[in-house]
């Protein structure tokens, strides 16, 4: 046979989950999505970002596992970043390991080694490795993707997305809400016809959505949400239990390094998963002299400390319904999807509310890549059986007079929609004017998010007033906005330019994809090879730095050095990429247990007075 | 003013068949949705934008009954709407009132006050319809305004009930 059997470029479009916490991709094949898995069978790609000393950058497992040695280089939870600015970075920038700030215009910007890097860069570091391990995994190029985010997320965080695709050097089809990609995986196989509610908890977000789903067409009703909550906040929780016992025990709290603050972090999502099952979680930490502090947490105190966060959804469910113009008693399911539905209390809550047990055959981790992946088949194929009719999830209005907003397009208004407005001059001769666009529910502009100021340029000049500029607001079904601006008076339809000024411009967008293309990638397999090289190493650093704080028993400590010294060895050699591989998994099954002891030294140390590490 | 009754393609009645609307709707949608016409140029795809949002927008205007019988008094007179707009003073003291009231009704009886509300709702939204079927456009407009009120009001009253639970 010959190359027509093969995958061309045009052919595949992926769907992609890019997550909080988590990224996957999956695409569509004859018996419906599959999940694209690495080499290891893994289908996650942390949503982590290392930024060397060198500028390259390490993604994925690879900088997850640098985060504990690097924490200032390793950049996670980066979604929380994107499209934001001004207060709400300073805000975020309180609860991170890394630093930001705000750049130009207020924009968040990530800063390593006194370079700043934008989130959509960050973002689309991200979106590459998905790509690569994609590639891997079907043999062929992707160039077309589908992605999905919160329908909760607004105009700007929507458009840095598309923003991030770009700069992976992919083709954004369509921008896809998470809740409804999930609704797709629940209900495509046809069996599912009725009303439905999507609860999706993931690592920073929260998502409501009600959906009626018939013959094949699926349409949000209604959707609400927090772009700012999740499972990151439960393990937030968590993490100050274990300090506020640190602190107990007459530990110095200002002594505690960012690596262990690192470990802490990791361990209370340790205890938040053991929770999950079982009715009590215990951490153990040695404090030498001082003896043994174990932490334990009770399911009923831990369910205590996140109520006000379950509650907060559960009051979402209830102003998405209403939205609706539906009750409770007419939903036929309710789906769960997202890791943080697997939090009891979250079940048992939503249980109550709903008068019936969720929906739990979905794979929650799984379920919104799923979906994205059948709406990048739909847009492949062009198959007509499966619609999506999605919703802009926040009003959206310009700036009166007075400061007050006139909402032109009003929250779960079906996408694409649109409404024309007509403007005029204040000015004999004024050939420009500035339209701010606000999103959010207020009525005034202090309590809305400025999406930014559209400059029309170009009227023709007249006495004041005079001209008629009409401007069409249009919502595209990826829930972004475009502006569209005529001349009505003078028939100039093509002078009036509309300038957006938010998010990357499109300048900007233009010199970091130039920039891209200079530092072109290798080939799929050298990239794997470097990452794998990355990762050893990271590793064998990592290991021996961890070996000098802590006190494991000396066979441990002898079997750990052991493999640290094989895996260097073959680094050096030059070896093989499958030897490198399988020493590496070999030397990370032995040193599983570290993180936790790690803080058990650092303790220690503190409490002895003994800074040196 | 773009007609919603012709864009969905139904007769411009004030009671229609919602399942019909729903299933011409859908129709619609999957024919001229963005996702199944990818467009070449810009300018193509501004044009499929803007048809796609014209049934979108048409199919929300047609589902809630008040916007319905609104187009269709712009549809039999293009400036009714406009021209109605003074109301008079007699009615807009009764207006006036009925708003105090909801606003210091006591929390318990609410229900009662919203039950009220929503018959006189209702007993305008038949008048409007009479008078639209007998082609009486100012006065369906009239009445259309004076209907906003008791709207307003009711809205009023549902979020303070909604906010005391």
């Amino acid at each position: 046979m010959t190359d027509a059997s093969k995958d061309t470029v045009e052919d595949i479009v992926l769907g992609i989950d890019l997550g909080t916490t988590n990224s996957l991709a999956a695409v569509l094949g004859k018996d419906g999505p599959r999940v694209l898995r690495d080499r290891d069978g893994d289908p996650i790609v942390p949503s982590v970002v290392t930024i060397m000393a060198d500028g390259t950058f390490l993604v994925g497992k690879a900088a997850r596992d640098r985060a504990l040695e690097l924490p200032e280089r390793t950049i996670y939870s980066v979604k929380r970043l994107v499209g934001r600015a001004g207060e709400e970075v300073d805000a975020e920038s309180k609860r991170l390991a890394y630093t930001i700030r705000q750049g130009d215009r207020g924009l968040a910007r990530v800063v390593v080694d006194g370079k700043e890097y934008s989130p959509e860069e960050i973002s689309a570091e991200i979106l590459k490795k998905v790509k690569t391990t994609a590639e891997a995994a079907l043999s062929a190029e992707i160039r077309r993707v589908v992605i999905t985010v919160p329908a909760y997320f607004d105009d700007a965080q929507r458009q840095a997305t598309r923003d991030a695709a770009q700069l992976a050097g992919l083709e954004s089809l369509r921008i896809l809400n998470e809740p409804t990609a999930a609704s797709l995986a629940y209900g495509v196989d046809g069996s599912k016809d009725g009303h439905v509610l999507v609860y999706d908890l993931g690592g920073g977000t929260f998502d409501v959505s009600i959906l009626k789903i018939k013959d094949g067409i699926f349409s949000v009703k209604s959707t609400a949400g927090n772009t700012h909550l999740g499972g990151d906040d439960f393990d937030n929780l968590l993490g100050e239990r274990i300090l506020d016992v640190l602190r107990a025990a007459g530990t110095n709290l200002e002594t505690l390094t960012p690596y262990v603050r690192q470990a802490i972090r990791r361990s209370a999502e340790g205890l938040k998963i053991q929770l999950s099952s079982a009715e009590k979680a215990s951490l153990e930490i040695d404090l030498g002299t001082a003896g043994t502090q174990k932490i334990t947490v009770a399911r009923d105190d831990f369910e205590e400390m996140i109520t006000p966060f379950v509650t907060e959804t559960i009051d979402c469910c209830a102003r998405a319904l209403r939205d609706a113009g539906l009750t409770v008693e007419q939903m036929d399911d309710v789906v769960l999807v997202g890791g943080s539905t697997r939090v009891p209390l979250v079940r048992s809550r939503l249980a109550e509310f709903a008068g019936c047990d969720p929906h739990t055959q979905l794979d929650p981790d799984l379920a919104v890549g799923m979906g994205a992946a059948i709406q990048a088949g739909v847009l492949a194929s062009g198959d007509r059986s499966v619609l999506l009719l999605d919703v802009v999830p926040l009003s959206l209005g310009i700036e009166t007079m007075g400061g007050v907003i006139s909402k032109l397009i009003m929250r779960n208004a079906t996408i694409p929609t649109a409404v024309t407005e007509e403007f005029s001059t204040q000015v004999e001769n004024q050939t420009a004017v500035d339209i701010n666009i606000y999103q959010g529910e207020r009525e005034k502009i202090e309590d809305c998010r400025m999406l930014g100021a559209f400059k029309l340029r170009g009227i023709p000049p007249m006495p004041a007033g005079l001209p008629r500029i009409a401007v069409t607001f249009l919502v595209d079904a990826d829930g972004v906005l475009k502006v569209i601006a005529k001349e009505q008076r003078t028939g100039a339809e093509s002078s009036v330019q509309v300038v957006p000024s938010f998010g990357l411009s499109r300048e900007e967008v233009r010199q970091m994809m130039i920039d891209s293309i200079e530092n072109a990638e290798e080939d799929m397999a050298a990239r794997e090879a470097i990452d794998l090289r990355n990762k050893a190493e990271a590793i064998v650093k990592g290991t021996r730095k961890a070996l000098q704080l802590s006190d494991l028993p000396p066979d441990q400590t002898f079997s750990i050095k052991r493999a640290v010294k094989k895996l260097d060895e073959l680094l050096e050699d030059g070896a093989e990429t499958a030897d490198i591989h399988e020493a590496t998994e070999e030397l990370s099954r032995l040193t599983a247990q570290v993180a936790d002891d790690v803080i058990s030294s650092a303790v220690r140390k503190s409490l002895t007075g003994d800074q040196g590490s | 003013m773009t007609n919603p009754f012709e864009v969905i393609g139904l007769d411009p009645r004030v009671q229609i068949s919602e399942e019909e609307l729903e299933t011409r709707y859908l129709a619609l949608s999957r024919e001229h949705h963005p996702d199944f016409n990818p467009g070449t140029s810009s300018a193509e795809q501004v044009a499929i934008l803007q048809k796609s949002a014209e049934i979108n927008d048409a199919y929300r205007t047609l589902c809630d009954p008040w916007r319905r019988a609104e187009a269709l008094i712009r549809i039999h007179e293009a400036a009714a709407i406009e021209a109605t707009k003074t109301l008079c003073p007699m009615f807009l003291l009764e207006a006036m009132e009925v708003h105090e009231s909801a606003q210091e009704y006591p929390t318990d009886k609410l229900p009662a006050l919203e039950r009220l509300v929503v018959a006189k709702v209702d007993e305008y939204f038949a008048e409007v319809a009479d008078h639209i079927e007998s082609n009486e456009i100012r006065e369906a407009a009239t009445l259309l305004h004076q209907s906003n009120y008791y709207r307003k009001a009711l809205a009023d009253l549902r979020n303070r009930m909604d906010s005391k639970q």
